[in-house]
């Protein structure tokens, strides 16, 4: 089964930019990734084992150059301020409403598998 | 002269209650059936006696001295128990509307009530995954089994969660078996045969094993349920016992056909075969003799192997999504037999790897002359790769049906001792 992640563009701002608007825009649950580290790539891989089938709504993002989409990102509605500060965030999980309703902070550690499907949890949940 | 025997009766208790929960009759050889009314009583040696005990006359008459404490341990019991229910029910549910969705078509449904489908399965999923999130068994476990997950869709993840909670009821269950085994009251029961001015005691089974002093006074920390607390936990129990495990099965027996298909890598077996039948039959001998019973064993070994893939394909199809039933009763026929056929295929296998070592033992190797060292050696990784093969294919099935039945693998010695009802510890006894 092919994998349900899509990586931004990591050269190209305007793709970047286009293709992150473009999802959100879709009927999709997001978990969305930021970064290039190590954890950041393994997260993104992680998360997606858990999308699901083909054709259900469950998608990753992986954000390689958080600058390139940094205004799309913060558009994001986060009525809960789930979000502290950008550049510590690793990961924020997106509702099919695109409402942020969950964020793993990057604190050099990989997220648990466990914390990964809550991630998708609160997403699904949407509240 | 008739024979008689002494029949004294001790009793859990102060007071002389046993006329009123206890009920003796003697039944004598001539079928004749008489009450035994008084504490010391002489019945004939051939007679036989029913001893009846009345439950709900001792629990109450005994009810004023509950322990408290024990109360209060199973009402907490109860009420998990009834929590574990609920979500267990609230979870299945939401897991089945979602998926009634799905077959409709996601791509058809609009986004209100996709969310709608959403949010109510995740609400499930989190309520159970905080009742549970500082238990570490629990969530190492969920971290072990997200950690082999591959493929499959997002209500299989959930359905994860299912089976962890039923785990934490199994082991709940065990608990509540050994409150109820505790809750009871118990009774001593002896007996002496007199006769030539002896006394001697006689063993009545069941009865007199009891350590000598624990008839005089109640263990306080012991358990005592009302008839009302006894009636919910059966309740209880029955609603474990009929949980509807079928969708835990789907996605095992989804994978049978799977399982089945690369059991035996049947191309590289073949393709080894046959050019071991190549290189015998090309081989360069004098001894023909050898060289013809050689290649008569081996093309005996590969037809027994055309049929062993032959049985596997029939079995493929056999558990395809097609040819099966889909209620309950029949999915757990469905693994013993699916059992059954991977029992058959082992001993399959089993047997061209018996041939195949006949073989090499019997072949006079030297006879056969050079390059005949190669073809010894392509039998015997042959017969090592089927015994691997063989093995993998039992225990993945093996692991794979007990998944599907009990949620994770499980220690099948342990299995074979655990009781299936309750059991109260007064009951209908008889001794003659």
């Amino acid at each position: 089964m092919p994998t349900k992640l899509i990586t931004l563009p990591a050269d190209n701002p305007a793709q970047a930019q286009a293709l992150l608007t473009q999802t959100l825009k879709e009927d999709k649950v997001l978990l969305i990734v930021i970064g290039s580290t190590n954890i950041a790539v393994n997260t993104a891989d992680r998360a997606a084992r858990f999308t699901g089938a083909p054709d259900e709504p469950r998608w990753v993002v992986r954000a390689p150059q958080i600058a390139d989409v940094i205004d799309i990102l913060k558009a994001i509605q986060d009525p809960a301020s789930l979000v502290i500060d950008w550049d510590d965030t690793l990961l924020i999980a997106v509702s099919i409403t695109d409402v942020i309703r969950d964020m793993i902070d990057q604190d050099g550690t990989l997220p648990t598998l466990v914390r990964l499907q809550t991630a998708w949890m609160k997403a699904e949940n949407n509240q | 002269m008739k024979k008689h025997l002494f029949l004294i009766i001790l009793i859990l208790s102060v007071h002389a209650l046993h006329g009123q929960f206890l009920t003796l009759t003697e039944s004598d050889e001539s079928g004749k059936i008489r009450a035994l009314n008084d504490r010391r009583q002489t019945i004939d040696i051939n007679s036989k006696i029913n001893i009846d005990i009345d439950r709900e006359k001792i629990t109450n008459a005994f009810g004023q001295q509950l322990a408290h404490d024990g109360n209060a341990a199973i009402d907490t019991l109860l009420k998990t128990l009834n929590l574990y229910k609920t979500y267990l029910e609230k979870l299945s549910k939401e897991i089945q509307n979602y998926q009634d969705l799905y077959n409709e078509g996601l791509a058809s449904v609009d986004v209100a009530r996709l969310d709608l489908a959403l949010k109510a399965r995740a609400a499930a999923g989190l309520d159970i995954a905080e009742l549970f999130s500082n238990n570490e068994r629990f969530n190492q476990r969920w971290e072990e089994e997200l950690s082999r997950f591959s493929g499959g869709t997002t209500n299989d993840q959930y359905r994860i969660i299912l089976r962890l909670l039923s785990e934490e009821i199994e082991l709940l269950r065990t608990d509540l078996q050994t409150k109820l085994k505790e809750a009871g009251v118990y009774f001593q029961l002896a007996a002496w045969f007199t006769g030539n001015g002896n006394t001697t005691p006689v063993h009545l089974d069941g009865f007199d094993d009891l350590p000598p002093g624990e008839y005089y006074h109640f263990e306080r920390n012991k358990l005592y349920l009302t008839q009302q607390q006894l009636d919910e936990f059966k309740g209880l129990q029955s609603f474990f016992e009929g949980m509807d495990r079928s969708q835990f099965f789907d996605k095992i027996i989804d994978a049978i056909p799977g399982m089945l298909n690369n059991v035996i890598n049947e191309d590289s077996i073949q393709t080894q075969l046959d050019r071991l039948i190549s290189s015998i039959t090309n081989l360069n001998t004098t001894a023909q003799a050898e060289k013809t019973k050689v290649l008569e064993q081996a093309k005996k070994i590969a037809d027994g192997f055309k049929l062993l893939t032959l049985d596997i394909k029939k079995d493929v199809t056999k558990y395809s999504s097609g040819a099966r039933s889909s209620n309950t009763g029949s999915k757990t026929d469905l693994l013993q037999n699916f059992m059954a056929d991977v029992n058959q295929v082992k001993s399959q296998i089993q047997t061209l790897e018996d041939e195949m070592k006949a073989l090499v033992s019997s072949v006079d190797f030297q006879t056969l002359g050079a390059g005949v060292n190669s073809i010894k050696t392509d039998f015997n990784s042959l017969q090592s790769l089927l015994k691997r093969q063989a093995s993998d294919l039992v225990e993945r099935a093996t692991e794979g049906i007990q998944i599907a039945i009990y949620g994770r693998k499980i220690n099948t010695a342990a299995l074979g001792d655990q009781q299936s009802g309750i059991e109260t510890p007064i009951g209908q006894h008889s001794c003659q």
